[in-house]
């Protein structure tokens, strides 16, 4: 036991390695010829403004997750049905959003609909939704892999049982699928969370955007945006280590 | 082979006198199945009386397994017509496009239950829960009725402190046990055994092969794709022998193992037996 857990210390520290580079680069600036002084007091006066765009981008992040997650499920049975005019429109939605850079579907969403359509949305609506729409394409097909990674005796069992369609997804296929890709969504979504940055193209006052702004008013981008960087790494990084967790458990469970 | 104990729950045959004794539980005509281009069972008749043992055996690829699966409507069929305790359950005539399933389909099929070689517990579910979710969701049992027959039942296959573990903790061969506890539990007249031992260290294969026997004494409508000799000899009413789609050969035990006809089948025997 006692082994096992200064195991587990040593593991975790070399997380810590990560950093290594980012100490490497401030510590050039003393050794180094080019002299950079550097002037993280600056950031505290900001911080406030930095967090207030950090409020947005969690509720960005979790509005996007929870609803692209709802509407992959729908995507990936229609990927998987047996009805050809609706499987390939879906394969051809997913191949298009994996296909395609996120940032131009955010002009697309942005820019796009009010030219082409005059669809008037306000920045945030249109960048949620593309967002949205992308990450449902990600998220379907991580649902895809988990029901197909299922063995067909599964379905044959719980058809023989008398469970009809639905009870069959409920108690038998979608609980063992969701367990086997709960790493994957979490890695979506711990990815989804940093391209949420990419809002701030359009306007949108995330994290990312109210960085920008203070960067370039400051004449401090480095301090600022690896500040920026700091906030984004310390909350992707604890879901990072339970995704890890969770691919160690899974692999030691289910045969 | 049969006899007739006082009624446990696990019991479902009938008594020998019944009407239903008479009443074949399983009848196949002219079933043809291929797969593309494969043709895997050629205009197959095959009628299982009720609580009938049936052992079929043949080299692989013969069409045991489908055989099975399609009386099962686990695979359509090209055409045929197969008969679930004497009236129609899937029917397709030939050159047609529709398969008509007979009325109470949904009822007939629940007479049967088949065990697999593998996966065929919920992974996710403790014992009890694999073995009472049908119960409650298909046969509405409540909650505590399920429970107690559950219980019963694993008693019954040897896995009474088993009901809390998950199947990934248990051995192949308590697996396949609670695998048929869980049929049971569905009240099933009628079993299909896919080679349920064939996965199977050979320590574990009797305990298996046990609990089918003492179902077959208890008068359950059982057929068993089998590689175990044994067991076909010992425990079913009749053998049938497949190969290439068809059956070559079939009668008791005694007849087709020690005595066979055909060529085909004495091939298989002299390869299977050393």
């Amino acid at each position: 036991m006692v082994t096992r857990t200064s195991r587990l210390t040593l593991h975790n520290l070399r997380y810590l390695l990560l950093l290594l580079p980012a100490a490497g680069l401030a510590g050039c600036s003393s050794s180094g010829s080019p002299t950079y002084v550097w002037h993280f007091n600056v950031v505290s006066s900001y911080l406030p403004l930095l967090f207030e765009g950090l409020r947005l981008t969690l509720i960005l992040t979790l509005v996007v997750v929870s609803v692209g997650m709802f509407l992959g499920i729908f995507i990936a049975a229609g990927r998987m049905t047996k009805f050809w005019p609706v499987r390939y429109l879906v394969t051809g939605y997913i191949e298009l959003m994996r296909g395609t850079p996120t940032l131009v579907q955010l002009v697309w969403a942005y820019y796009g609909l009010s030219i082409l359509l005059g669809i008037e949305l306000s920045g945030l609506i249109a960048v949620g939704i593309a967002l949205t729409l992308n990450v449902a394409a990600f998220f379907a097909e991580a649902f895809r892999s988990g029901i197909q990674s299922i063995p067909k005796e599964q379905f044959e069992s719980a058809d023989v049982l008398g469970l009809g369609y639905l009870n069959r997804m409920r108690y038998v296929i979608v609980p063992q699928a969701f367990r086997n890709v709960l790493p994957v969504l979490i890695s979506l979504s711990i990815s989804l969370f940093k391209d949420t940055s990419l809002v701030s193209t359009v306007g949108v006052a995330d994290l990312m955007y109210n960085g920008r702004i203070v960067a370039t008013s400051t004449y401090r981008p480095l301090e600022i945006l690896t500040t920026v960087a700091v906030i984004y790494f310390l909350i992707a990084f604890p879901f990072t280590l339970v995704m890890r967790r969770l691919e160690i458990r899974l692999s030691h469970h289910l045969t | 082979m049969k006899s007739n104990e006082t009624a446990k729950p696990w019991q479902t045959g009938n008594d020998d006198m019944t009407p239903a004794r008479i009443t074949p539980m399983l009848e196949i005509r002219g079933l043809c199945k291929s797969f593309k281009s494969v043709v895997v069972l050629k205009n197959v008749d095959l009628t299982v009386k009720t609580g009938e043992v049936l052992a079929v055996i043949g080299p692989s690829g013969s069409g045991k397994s489908t055989l099975c699966r399609t009386a099962m409507a686990l695979e359509t069929l090209d055409s045929g017509e197969i008969l679930v305790d004497g009236a129609p359950f899937i029917i397709r005539k030939p050159g047609t496009k529709q398969i008509v399933t007979g009325e109470n389909y949904c009822n007939r099929r629940r007479l049967m239950g088949i065990v697999f070689q593998h996966f065929t517990l919920f992974p996710h579910m403790t014992i009890i829960d694999n073995l009472t979710l049908g119960p409650r969701k298909v046969l509405g049992q409540s909650k505590i009725e399920a429970l107690a027959q559950a219980r019963e039942l694993l008693i019954r296959v040897g896995l009474r402190d088993k009901e809390n573990v998950f199947p990934s903790q248990l051995s192949g061969g308590q697996r396949q046990r609670a695998a048929i506890a869980r049929e049971l539990a569905m009240k099933r007249k009628m079993l299909f055994f896919d080679e349920v031992t064939s996965a199977l260290d050979p320590e574990l294969v009797n305990e298996v092969l046990s609990v089918m026997k003492d179902l077959a004494l208890n008068g359950m409508t059982m057929v068993a794709v089998t590689h175990e000799m044994a067991f076909a000899r010992n425990c079913a009413d009749r053998v049938v022998f497949m190969d290439e789609g068809q059956i070559i050969e079939q009668g008791p035990p005694e007849q087709v193992l020690i005595q066979p006809r055909e060529k085909r089948t004495q091939d298989f025997l002299s390869k299977v037996i050393n």
